[in-house]
This record gives structure tokens, C-alpha cells and sequence, in this order.
């Protein structure tokens, strides 16, 4: 945010604060929105989404000129994102090469990150689920993401799309747990494209990895046999299902990615105060006249005492002392 | 294996099998599979006794922190730099400026009234500093002021008011003067600290059977050992025969008039 816009009124500027960079940041919004051109299957498949990401969701009624992936023109995706607080976002697109096609991604300080375009193959939204009309997660519960398949490690960026995907659908971050509200999971399946398709694809690697989207819901049943401090999970299919077919992908640079992940130093130094450090191993007399410090030295060693000059003729020793006063090796 | 192809990551509430899906109808059962993996790991989590009493059902659990690092969404915010010391001082100290409230509870009215201005709040009547009616209770001769009575002589007055701030101030004066002078013996203690290392030295240096005479001394280590003063004889000068011959006639002179 490099606003400058100075709050007139108070409530203008708790609004500000609430955006403002945080330590601790606020859960990631989804903004939803419609490109200029969109198909019902694009728009049922972003609704869904909509639906599943409630209540961190600003959901865009009219179309917006948004061309993410042209030359420049992810610049007005880049203010939506900012006037509306959002870091991820789903656009619907249509297009006659193009057809039923989402963008989905996540941006860093208003600007895009990671995107990746994918082509709806098919869907079954919660409407077309005749069988359990009422059936859902409770709205807004951190969801168990599940991620299948050999390509997400095979393909090239396959884990940073894995990472991009934990991001988008990973809702709140949590210290603690309610295992009663586990209720729903979140399945992505990533099937690598025939080789012949591999090595045709040119750009990210990606492109044509297949990957159905699955939400089932969580019932835990208590176990009849074996330990039965563990539930038992069985999944029961939830609408949205869908199919997606990755089209065009925009990742990030290494480089940028660890800007976005600061180190534990940098998070200690942005928590910590500003104070100097405290000064360490000085020591002041009671008037502060003068400063007192330790110097440490090795700790001396007594075999290689040379307790004369060897070049000289040593004194004897007379018999009288005693030989526990002289160490070892001078006589 | 099944087992170590699964990973997961608690604090995500994620959970991964790497091994490749052929068919579709694999789903199902793989992904229970997973599930089953993290949700076993979670129920094994130490239950959160305090959170699950608040919350009142379920079983509350601590998550471990998340293992796969997540990019921001807004850069580290930025650390306001305190110029001045009076600024670090304070933020160190946790003190806070905050205004004097311009509302005061007022106990006449029984209401917020401003401080200052307008309908502000004031003492009540029954209060001591604004009791403007008392009873004279003494005998004596009418037209005496009760309230003088009650206020005392200016002598009684002043017993009972403790020591005076001068006396005060000069008792507190004393006592900084008396921590000064401790300041300055010890500063000059410190001061003196060569010579104090000197003298130090000299006992060292005289330590030995021989009185040192035979240590080897270190470059630039002075000879601090003390010797004793050789008593000042008389030069023998010719400038010194008057003072001699002087001196030998007093002895001369006491000699003869002892004896005489």
C-alpha cells in the first residue's frame, strides 16, 4: 500500500489501519470477478468458489476490462486488488480460443504474483447436486486440503501451482483447533500430461497438467474395532467438482518469492523496538567516572610454562622444598 | 509404500500423497485414505483442556506451526523511527501521552461537567474547602469568629503543620551535599588510581628475598621500590667551615656551662 491519502474523518482511518501491513496479517480476501467476455460455465464455476471461500470473498457484479495476462494489463486487476483489500483473485474469461477459462492467483503488496489460467472442462456446481441439496461445510471453516497425484512434484513449478493452491484455499491461519469443526476437504488432483504433450509445451512446464478439483465433506464415525480413539473419516461428495485444464501461467522469480517471505531475523526486527541494544560486559564505577570492562585470555597452560630461560644453566633446586610446589617437567 | 508416500503438514491442515491417480474413480478412496492419515494425527494432538471448557463441545487442539512457508500479502510493516531520546525513552518505559480529559465527574450535580468555562464543575457545598456555616459551639464573648477559633493560633498552626518546607529544603540540601562529597572522595580515589597502581608496584617489586634486587624488570617498568632516606650529612666545603666551627662552639659552650 502506497497510499498517501491522508484520513479526514475517524472512521476513514480505522479503514486505513485495517489495511495497513501488518505483523500478523489478515486472512487472505478473494476477489471474484468477471473479465469483459464470460460463459456460464466460467461464471458457475467462479460463483462456486465464491460460495466455498464465504465469508473472505468481495464478489464483483459487473464486468471489468481485465487482461492479466497481456503485456500491462494486469494493471487494473492490480487497483481492484487494492481499492478492495484483496490478494487473491478468480476472473471468469471467455473467449473463442480461450473458452470457459479462470485466472486464479495471489498478488504481493498490489501487485501480481503467481497466476495461472485454466480452462473449465467440466463442473458440477451445488445446484446440479440433486442428491443432497443442503448439504455443506459450515460456512467459513478452515477446510483440509488435499493434494494427490505424482505431477505436482514432476512438473516443472508443479509445486510452486501447489503452493499457489494451499495459499488460495487455506482460508485462515490457526494456532488452535476445534476437531469437532473439521468438517470439509478440499481435493486436488494433478495428472501429468501424456510425454508427448511435455515436451511440446514450451513456456512454464505446466501447461496442459490436468487438475480436478474435488470438496467432499468429513464425517468422522466412531471406530468399532482397532483404536477407537481415532475416528473413522468418510467422505461424502460435495459439489463444486471441477475439471481444469492448465492453460497460461505467470509465476513469480525466486527472487521475488523471498522477498515475500521474510526471514525470522526480519520478522524479530520488525517486531522489536527501536531501542539500542543493551550494552553488554561494561561495567561503570558507581560515579561514572570510568569504564570497566573484562579482558579475557586463553586459559594458561601449565605444560608449556617456561619458567626460565632454557638457554641459561637452571639454578638446582635444593631437596628441601618440596616437588608439589614446582610443576612437572622442570627438573 | 502407502505410508511414507503420505506427508503431511499439520498447521496447514494439509495433507499429500504423491503417488499418481490413473483413474478418476481412484479419488475417492485415495483421498479418504489422506484424510484419514491427517485427521489420525490431529485426534493424536494433545487436547487443549482450558479452550475446549470455553468453547464447550469438540476437543480443542494446539496446531504445530505450518511447515510449507506461504508468501505475504503486504510487505513487513515499516518501523516508525523515534527521533528524539525523550521518544526512545518513553517507548522503553511504556509511557503514553495522553491529554487531560476536559470532562470531569462533578459530585454537586452528580453529573460530566467540564473542567474549565461554562457550567463547569465545582466543589460541592458540604465539601471542607467551601463550608461556609458552622456551629459556634464555644462560650466566650459573643462576636468572636468561630472559624478563627477553629483554625487555631498562627503557633499551634504551625506544630501541627510539621516541618517547614525551608527546614525541609535544608535537610534535603544536606543530604545532597553529603552525597556529593562521597562523589568527589571517590572521583579522586579514582584519580589517584596510578598512584595507587605505583604503590601497588613498589610492595611487588620489594617482595622478593632479595628486595627485588635481582627481578628482571619488564621495558619501561620503572624501579618503584622505596628505599630508605640517607640522613643528609654536612658537606664538607669550605662554604660550610663558619656553620661548623659554629656548631662546635655551642657544643663548647654547653659543655662549659654544664659543668659550671
Amino acid at each position: 500500500m502506497s497510499s498517501t491519502t491522508k484520513p479526514r474523518t475517524r472512521a476513514g482511518k480505522r479503514a486505513l489501519q485495517k489495511r495497513e501491513p501488518k505483523l500478523e496479517e489478515n486472512p487472505k480476501r478473494l476477489l471474484v470477478l468477471r473479465a469483459s467476455k464470460t460463459s456460464q460455465v466460467a461464471i458457475g464455476a467462479l460463483r462456486s468458489l465464491a460460495r466455498l471461500k464465504a465469508p473472505l470473498v468481495t464478489v464483483l457484479r459487473k464486468r471489468n476490462e481485465v487482461r492479466p495476462f497481456e503485456l500491462g494489463g494486469e494493471g487494473p486487476l492490480e487497483f481492484l486488488l487494492q481499492r478492495n483489500d484483496c490478494s487473491l483473485f478468480a476472473i471468469a474469461t471467455h473467449a473463442k480460443k480461450r473458452p470457459h477459462g479462470l485466472v486464479l492467483g495471489r498478488s504481493f503488496d498490489g501487485r501480481v504474483l503467481d497466476m495461472i489460467e485454466v480452462g473449465v472442462e467440466s463442473l458440477k456446481t451445488p445446484e446440479q447436486d440433486t442428491e443432497a441439496p443442503k448439504r455443506a461445510g459450515s460456512i467459513g471453516s478452515k477446510p483440509c486440503l488435499c493434494f494427490l497425484g505424482d505431477a505436482w512434484a514432476k512438473v516443472p513449478h508443479g509445486e510452486r501451482l501447489r503452493n499457489l493452491f494451499l495459499d488460495f484455499f487455506r482460508a485462515y491461519d490457526l494456532e488452535e483447533v476445534n476437531l469437532a469443526g473439521i468438517d470439509q476437504v478440499i481435493v486436488l488432483v494433478a495428472q501429468s500430461p501424456p510425454r508427448s504433450v511435455l515436451e511440446t509445451v514450451e513456456s512454464d512446464g505446466c501447461g496442459d497438467l490436468r487438475i480436478l478439483f474435488r470438496h467432499y465433506l468429513v464425517r468422522l464415525k466412531k471406530r468399532a474395532e482397532g483404536d477407537v480413539r481415532l475416528p473413522l473419516v468418510r467422505l461424502e461428495p460435495a459439489m463444486p467438482w471441477m475439471d481444469w485444464r492448465v492453460r497460461r501461467t505467470r509465476f513469480a522469480s525466486d527472487a521475488l518469492m523471498r522477498q515475500t517471505m521474510p526471514t525470522q531475523e526480519q520478522l524479530r526486527a520488525a517486531a522489536g523496538s527501536t531501542l539500542p541494544r543493551r550494552e553488554k560486559n561494561v561495567k561503570y564505577d558507581p560515579a561514572r567516572l570510568s569504564k570497566v570492562g573484562k579482558v579475557y585470555l586463553p586459559r594458561q597452560s601449565l605444560e608449556t610454562l617456561e619458567l626460565a630461560p632454557s638457554a641459561r644453566p637452571r639454578k638446582r633446586i635444593r631437596t628441601g622444598t618440596s616437588s608439589a610446589t614446582s610443576p612437572a617437567g622442570t627438573e | 509404500m502407502e505410508a511414507s508416500s503420505i506427508q503431511v503438514d499439520l498447521g496447514h491442515l494439509k495433507v499429500i500423497d504423491n503417488r499418481a491417480v490413473e483413474e478418476q474413480s481412484d479419488i475417492d478412496a485415495r483421498a479418504s485414505t489422506a484424510v484419514q492419515r491427517l485427521v489420525d494425527e490431529l485426534f493424536q494432538l494433545p487436547p487443549d483442556t482450558a479452550a475446549t471448557e470455553q468453547v464447550g463441545f469438540g476437543r480443542v487442539v494446539r496446531l504445530p506451526a505450518p511447515i510449507e512457508r506461504l508468501p505475504r500479502e503486504k510487505p513487513l510493516p515499516k518501523r516508525e523511527q523515534l527521533q528524539t531520546r525523550w521518544e526512545r525513552f518513553a517507548q522503553a518505559k511504556g509511557i503514553q501521552r495522553h491529554k487531560r480529559e476536559r470532562f470531569v465527574w462533578d459530585e454537586t450535580s452528580q453529573s460530566w461537567r467540564p473542567r474549565h468555562g461554562g457550567g463547569k464543575a465545582r466543589p460541592s457545598i458540604h465539601s471542607k474547602a467551601t463550608e461556609w456555616i458552622i456551629e459556634d459551639k464555644e462560650e466566650g464573648p459573643p462576636g468572636r469568629n468561630p472559624f478563627r477559633r477553629r483554625k487555631g493560633s498562627p503557633e499551634s498552626r504551625k506544630a501541627a503543620a510539621g516541618p517547614t518546607a525551608s527546614v525541609k529544603s535544608t535537610k534535603a540540601t544536606a543530604k545532597r551535599d553529603r552525597v556529593r562529597e562521597a562523589q568527589q572522595k571517590l572521583s579522586e580515589r579514582m584519580k589517584s588510581a596510578k598512584d595507587a597502581l605505583d604503590h601497588q608496584l613498589s610492595i611487588a617489586q620489594r617482595s622478593t628475598a632479595s628486595m627485588g634486587a635481582y627481578d628482571r624488570r619488564i621495558d619501561g617498568e620503572r624501579d618503584h621500590r622505596q628505599r630508605g632516606k640517607s640522613r643528609a650529612g654536612e658537606l664538607n666545603t669550605p662554604s660550610q667551615y663558619a656553620s661548623e666551627r659554629k656548631r662546635a662552639l655551642q657544643v663548647a659552650d654547653a659543655v662549659l656551662q654544664g659543668i659550671s
